[in-house]
């Protein structure tokens, strides 16, 4: 089923480029970078063949050093193929001004439910998305500083501070 | 924030009349929202724009029970996630520890012993059953029916005595493991089963009577709160209200986990996606849950004793080396991947996901989970715009925002 899903999207999207492949358990992923994300992700949604109507989350992984640390996984699902799919996507670069601002497009106008996923991912992760039309935080209050899912967070950052401070 | 009075009204009789727009806080410490969602949890709070008595539009603020659920369980082993996990749901908790291990155990590539598959689909159900009847008591208790509640009330009560017993203790029972669950079922369950099923059909069936059947129940929910089976998809709504819009989504149909592939129940669908429709369908829902227990009770009384967990290192052991006996101290964790594993359960309130990274370490690199209440808050404005300030808590009741896995 895999197998179809993976031919289907070379099909329908055969003048982008991403690599196609599976991840260790033969689930169907594809890298891409940044610059052809948006485009390949509305593809996707729109083409009929591959029709990825439901966007089931968006989250980030912090891979802790180097060039390529952040990475926006998408996980989509097409109802008429009942069948899954993941987007990896690295959103930062070492080119100027990406390299200390991880920053991604927004993918809002194809899924509406991107927005809160996107906050989720900004508030926490501390990237931003490009054209987003609300970016500010929503799990977290609003003067809080910081993106603690960050692995160079520390977990209790109260305990990091001097004794006396935490009284 | 705003309170009070706020901005003009574009209705011209409001305005001939003297009335503005007027914005109010329905909140944490508002009763019809303790009452309404404390099953839940509860930490959810509205910020509605009215109209008169219409809603023009609703800000949902979630985050207020947020516990930095991922930045913990990515800081510990992974069996010590397990308290985190089961606080994700309350009576539904055990089905967010099931969608985790059988994340965890993808990810190690084991496979389960055939008990251990039934006793957490059998475990699953009732606490589903639990679950959606703590939904008919909120949802009847938001439209003042209060002879429903009771019954729901007793329906949920059955169930979590039902669960207890499955469990061998609260809701927080750590019961499912990695790797399989911590003790089979008791000897006497099938009696007791066959007492509450039937406890549970009567329950269903007055409970129809005075509520699905009375027509002020069906005034206050029948065209409100509409989301079409499109809108479901766009905006990620899951579970009971996207069936209740007519699509037979269900990820233990379409994505099957354990043996939901091999057993008989059918997907109650609606036809017009709007409050009404999700009552009847998750009062449906119970029924077909009783269907699976009966199916999972009947082949693990045939399977007999045996072996319900894995008995490789590293898995099914706890820290807690006090009882029962057989269970070892583990100093080190499991050592599992590397690799990426996506998968999903379906939660009581819809799909829930795990997403998981392991560099092959000790600690995970990265746990997501994907809870379907955050996206269902999410989707509260566009099904209730246009409807009445009445309207709010039977629709937040019947969604069933999960406070665990909504703010995490």
């Amino acid at each position: 089923m895999t197998a179809n899903l993976l031919d289907t999207i070379r099909a329908a999207c055969g003048d982008m480029k991403f690599q196609v492949g599976r991840d260790s358990l033969g689930a169907a992923r594809i890298s891409v970078v940044a610059e052809e994300a948006l485009a390949l992700l509305q593809r996707l949604q729109e083409a009929p063949e591959t029709s990825m109507r439901r966007l089931i989350d968006i989250t980030a992984i912090d891979r802790g050093t180097g060039v390529g640390r952040f990475e926006i996984v998408y996980w989509l699902h097409s109802p008429a193929l009942n069948e899954r799919l993941r987007i990896h996507v690295v959103a930062d670069s070492d080119r100027e001004p990406d390299r200390e601002r991880p920053m991604v497009d927004s993918v809002c106008l194809i899924w509406p439910s991107a927005n809160w996923l996107e906050r989720e991912v900004f508030d926490l992760f501390g990237i931003e998305f490009r054209g987003h039309p609300d970016l500010r935080r929503i799990l977290l209050e609003p003067g809080f500083e910081g993106a603690p899912l960050r692995k160079d967070y520390p977990r209790q950052p109260h305990l990091a501070l001097p004794k006396e401070a935490q009284e | 924030m705003k309170f009070g009075l706020e901005g003009a009204s574009d209705s011209s009789l409001s305005e001939a009349l003297g009335f503005s727009e007027t914005v109010v806080e329905v909140g944490l410490t508002h009763p019809g929202v303790r009452r309404v969602m404390a099953p839940a949890g509860g930490t959810v709070s509205f910020l509605v724009s009215l109209d008169d008595e219409r809603i023009t539009d609703l800000e949902v603020e979630i985050g207020l029970g947020h516990r930095g659920f991922e930045k913990e369980v990515e800081a510990v082993p992974w069996h010590r996630a397990f308290p985190y996990v089961a606080r994700l749901g309350y009576a539904g908790g055990l089905m967010a520890e099931v969608g985790f291990c059988l994340a965890v155990e993808a990810l190690g590539e084991v496979a389960l012993p055939d008990r251990a598959i039934w006793l957490r689909m059998l475990g699953s159900e009732v606490a589903r059953i639990s679950d959606h009847f703590a939904r008919l008591t909120a949802v009847s208790a938001a439209i003042g029916l209060r002879s429903a509640e009771g019954v729901a009330q007793q329906g949920e009560s059955i169930a979590a005595g039902l669960l207890h017993c499955v469990m061998g203790g609260g809701p927080f029972a750590g019961w499912v493991r990695l790797g399989g669950v911590a003790r089979p079922l008791p000897e006497d369950f099938g009696l007791r089963w066959k007492a509450a099923r039937k406890d549970i059909e009567a329950i269903l069936e007055r409970f129809s009577l005075v509520s699905v059947d009375n027509p002020s129940c069906q005034k206050r929910l029948r065209g409100v709160a509409v989301l079409s089976a499109q809108e479901c998809v766009s905006w990620g709504v899951t579970g009971p209200s996207i069936r209740a819009a007519g699509t037979p989504f269900d990820v233990r149909r379409d994505a099957p986990y354990l043996a939901y592939g091999s057993v008989d129940f059918d997907i109650p669908i609606g036809e017009t996606g709007d409050n009404f429709d999700r009552l009847l369908v998750i009062v449906e829902e119970i029924r077909q849950s009783l269907r699976i227990i009966d199916q999972c009770q009947r082949l693990l009384a045939s399977l007999g004793p045996g072996a319900i967990r894995l008995s490789l290192p590293g898995w099914c052991e706890v820290e807690n080396t006090g009882e029962p006996a057989g269970e070892t101290l583990v100093l080190d964790g499991l050592r599992i991947g590397p690799g990426e594993v996506a998968s999903s359960v379906e939660s009581s309130t819809g799909e829930l996901g795990f997403f998981l990274v392991s560099d092959g370490e000790i600690l995970p690199r990265r746990i997501r989970c994907r809870g379907p209440s955050f996206l269902h808050a999410q989707a509260m404005p566009a099904m209730l715009r246009g409807t009445h300030l009445d309207d709010l808590l039977p629709t937040a009741a019947l969604l069933h925002l999960v406070s665990g896995e909504c703010d995490r």
